[in-house]
């Protein structure tokens, strides 16, 4: 039996026909994860609880018993979304020996859906960072090329779904970690819109713009989870009643006459040429499958990312002051004060660029200070958003490339903070303007590296960018496309 | 350019202790990163409205959801001192 590559319907089918036991499929991954344990992708890895779940899906199998929606499909999550009874560290020492108490929202509804988690993925400290880098566990390695990174900050989970480790993940995006890192990965990634998904249980970076989403290996299998794990949650004020359709019937509807807009303030200098070409490839696909494709302007682009730096760590710095050495994670031995015991416990747990992002955060909400920045930023993000508002009466999705590079060398851009940031650039106003957005495979460069494709939709329009995704992935053979 | 003295006065306020390394480390990146969201100054934005939310305020019922015994106990248990299932800290004053 080919285990590899499988999708979420192959194998719901599989179980059901009996073509292989769910124990068979679990110990597949397992072993899969085991020899590439170089890529460095988990930080845990749930063996004995994946089996013995295995063990139960099996049993019910046996039984003749009906099969959940999601039963026995084995998954990882990011680090950063606490798993009860598992290990969650956010990729930092000061949370390395904490075992989250509760479920996050997302977790407990995918396994109310039956699915095998296989372990926690690595990820940047804290989720601040775009190449997994910043992790206290190590980076993590690009499967395509093991010398550059994955992107990040859901760097752990985009190499685990295009190396085969699993057939999904759960990531985050607060400024483009599922979308970025799917991109440099040759994978689907899907930001829902904010307020889509409960960010209950998702240790938090940015509370105004988080959002976790599912990394797959298709656009069908970013929809079904998208559907799973969507919805209000008392637990998160922040979520919309907004129904979510519940079934993917939509998809395979044709997208003639959809209007794709261009924006051009994204396709300025920046972009290497082998990503121009193969974002030119696809506006020509999307105009055989029908599409129009019309050139738009949203001058407010280039403030986008200043607007983020600034939001981003302030809410972070806001954040982050819970780890104060005291009621849990780690804490700093033979202090003589309280003030020495949170300054030290949070020296000694958060790495450089956390602590970097702390400081720009309590800089920018300082007296004297906050009215210049935070506030600032704030009306430019409004402003943003409204821009955002007017472009889409005029189109129905944004198309744009996801990152202006393919994955870079690791250690290319750590030394300069900036540089880094720089990379979110595409990926961040759908964050900023409050859209929803999926990365997908469009491309390989000629040294093999994935290069990817935004979809941008508005605010709870996932349905028609999924669509016009899918009818892509359809019409094309990036999908199949796999590092080994 | 950021001065030492200023990331030692932001330390103080985010309880970070940090070494004179990392104090002129972080003094340079810090000055950086400014310089580049300092682009913000040349957005117009006195005409518009503050947009901090795009939902209304949810509220609940002001009332206690009670945690039971066991996971209460399981969360005192996190932290690395407590006493009579409750959380030990330093003095405070």
């Amino acid at each position: 039996m080919d285990f590899s590559y499988l999708t979420i319907s192959k194998i719901k089918q599989g179980l059901a026909n009996k073509d292989f036991s769910c124990t068979e499929l679990v110990e597949y991954y397992l072993k899969r994860i085991d020899s590439l344990k170089e890529l460095n992708a988990f930080i845990t890895v749930t063996e004995k609880e994946a089996l013995d779940r295995a063990e139960k899906v099996d049993a019910k199998i046996s039984a003749g018993e009906d099969l959940l929606e999601l039963e026995g499909v084995p998954i990882s999550i990011k680090d950063l979304i606490l798993t009860k009874g598992i290990k969650t560290t956010a990729s930092s020492k000061i949370l390395a020996d904490y075992v989250a108490p509760y479920n996050a929202t997302v977790v407990a509804k995918l396994r109310e859906r039956g699915v095998v988690i296989l372990g926690k993925n690595n990820c940047d400290e804290f989720a601040m960072g775009s190449s997994n880098e910043s992790s206290a566990f190590g980076p993590v390695l690009n499967p395509w090329d093991k010398t550059r990174v994955p992107g990040g900050s859901s760097g752990g989970s985009a190499a685990a779904v295009a190396a085969d480790e699993c057939v999904f993940s759960i990531g985050t995006d607060t400024g483009g970690s599922i979308r970025q890192p799917a991109a440099l990965c040759g994978v689907v990634g899907l930001k829902p819109t904010y307020g889509r998904v409960s960010r209950y249980g998702l240790i938090a970076l940015t509370s105004s713009l988080d959002q976790a989403g599912p990394i797959t290996r298709s656009v069908e299998d970013a929809a079904l989870v998208f559907q799973a794990i969507a919805g209000q949650d008392n637990y998160d004020a922040a979520t919309s009643a907004k129904p979510v359709l519940n079934n993917l019937s939509f998809l395979s509807k044709d997208i003639k006459g959809l209007k794709i807009g261009l924006p051009k303030e994204y396709f300025k200098e920046g972009m290497s040429l082998e990503v121009e070409n193969a974002i030119k490839a696809a506006i020509e696909k999307f105009k055989d499958l029908g599409a129009q494709i019309i050139e738009v302007s949203l001058p407010h682009t280039a403030y986008a990312l200043a607007a983020y730096y600034i939001i981003m760590p302030a809410e972070a710095s806001s954040n982050l002051a819970r780890f104060d050495g005291i009621r849990y994670g780690h804490s700093a031995e033979a202090v003589k004060d309280l003030f020495e015991l949170y300054a030290r416990s949070r020296a000694e747990g958060f790495g450089s660029e956390t602590k970097r992002r702390i400081i720009i955060g309590t800089y920018v909400l300082s007296a004297g200070y906050q009215e210049a920045y935070y506030h600032k930023a704030q009306k430019v993000k409004a402003l943003i958003t409204q821009e955002y508002q007017e472009i889409f009466k005029q189109v129905d999705v944004l198309l744009t490339p996801t990152t202006p590079t393919p994955a870079f060398k690791i250690g290319a851009k750590f030394n300069d903070p900036l540089t880094m940031y720089l990379s979110d650039i595409y990926t961040v106003s759908a964050n900023i303007a409050g859209l929803c957005g999926i990365s997908l495979p469009a491309g390989l460069t000629q040294e093999f590296l994935p290069i990817g494709l935004q979809l941008l939709g508005k605010a709870f329009d996932e349905e028609t960018i999924l669509k016009a995704a899918y009818q892509y992935q359809e019409a094309t053979d990036w999908h199949h496309k796999h590092p080994f | 350019m950021l001065s030492i003295q200023e990331i030692e006065k932001l330390a103080r306020l985010c309880r970070l202790e940090l070494s004179a390394e990392e104090k002129s480390h972080y003094a340079e990146d810090l000055s950086a990163i400014l310089s580049y969201v300092e682009k913000l100054q040349e957005v117009d934005v006195d005409s518009t409205e503050i947009l901090t939310t795009t939902t209304e305020n949810v509220l609940r019922q002001d009332m206690v959801v009670g945690v039971s015994l066991d996971d209460q106990k399981k969360l005192i248990n996190q932290a690395p001192e407590t006493k009579d299932n409750l959380v030990k800290t330093k003095p405070v004053f």
